[in-house]
């Protein structure tokens, strides 16, 4: 059973700007895999980078809307790599990113829409975090838009 | 400044422009003094114009309901009923101006998401399981960007024909 966390708070010291976090993508965030032709690898958008509703936040215990994220090391750290975040997800993809391009990220229009990051362990996946805006819950589309563009693909969804 | 569509309005291209079934959005004067050429689009509403990809994002909504609550493996829910009709009144009603087909997606709350990216320009129309629909609208190389409510949107006919253009 998760532990529900009462506050969210950027946790810099277990999550260096340094560490990746994963998160997976399915076709259908990104338009369809017919959407793309044979051999072309999907394109990362805003869709991909939304939070949880509040209702589905506060029923998993969490303080309010935010996005679920692998925290690449402690998933290293239980002696996993990244492909262990798809293993019951056949077919989806894993995008990247970097913490520090989250809590310095900036809209297309330069102004900064920090994110923090906090570890919110599950008993499945132990790595589990979360991503939450600390100016606008839920993160505004913009917003979503400056995360896909920092972010890349670690597995990529590619139209076989 | 802005006005809402009405079906008396009469446009300046004539009979041959096609427009709306509602006022649901906005259109603003200043299109029509705007330097750039955009396609007639307007308010006769017996002349429907119907896009040639309408039917194509029809089938690619009807495969979208029937994923599942969960599909998104974060808990997402399936299409919700309400979050259909916005999208389909905006590509019938604005989709003289509309240059290619839309990328459909759902939304983690079981809604829509509509983009263009023309590479100039990205537009994103997000309807929501209540109805209600939203716009972002990013201008790639100044960084110019706007957010809030399609109905208050009075640029979505230029920002809607810029976004769709073909590269």
């Amino acid at each position: 059973m998760t532990e529900a966390a009462a506050a969210f708070e950027d946790d810099a010291e277990r999550i260096p700007d340094s560490a990746i976090l994963y998160r997976r993508v399915d076709w259908d965030k990104i338009g369809g895999r017919d959407k793309y032709p044979p051999g072309a690898t999907g394109t990362l958008n805003g869709n991909c980078f939304t939070d949880y509703p509040e209702w589905r936040a506060l029923e998993m215990g969490l303080p309010g809307p935010c996005m679920s994220v692998g925290v690449a090391p402690i998933l290293t750290g239980h002696g996993h790599g990244p492909e262990k975040m798809l293993e019951d997800w056949e077919g989806y993809g894993l995008a990247w990113i970097r913490a520090g391009d989250l809590r310095m990220l900036e809209r297309a229009d330069k102004s900064p829409c920090p994110q923090g990051i906090m570890l919110f362990p599950t008993a499945d996946e132990p790595w589990h975090g979360v991503v939450f805006d600390h100016a606008e819950r839920p993160r505004k589309g913009a917003v979503c838009k400056a995360i896909a563009r920092v972010a890349g693909w670690e597995i990529a969804l590619v139209n076989e | 400044m802005a006005e809402r569509w009405t079906s008396t309005e009469t446009s300046v291209a004539g009979r041959e422009r096609t427009g709306p079934h509602n006022v649901q959005f906005r259109r603003s004067s200043a299109v029509a003094t705007s330097h750039e050429v955009l396609p007639a689009s307007g308010s006769a509403r017996d002349v429907a114009f119907v896009p040639p990809w309408l039917p194509d994002v029809a089938r690619r909504i009807i495969e979208l309901s029937r994923r599942r609550d969960g599909w998104d493996s974060y808990g997402a829910r399936g299409l919700q009923e309400g979050a259909v009709e916005p999208v389909i009144r905006l590509l019938v009603d604005l989709g003289s101006v509309i240059q290619s087909p839309p990328s459909v997606s759902l939304t983690v709350d079981g809604g829509l998401v509509c983009e263009w990216n023309s590479g100039g320009a990205s537009l994103e129309f997000t309807s929501s399981p209540t109805g209600e629909s939203r716009i972002y609208y990013c201008e790639e190389l100044s960084g110019r960007e706007w957010e809030g409510p399609a109905a208050e949107s009075v640029w979505l006919e230029k920002w809607l024909w810029k976004a769709s253009s073909v590269v």
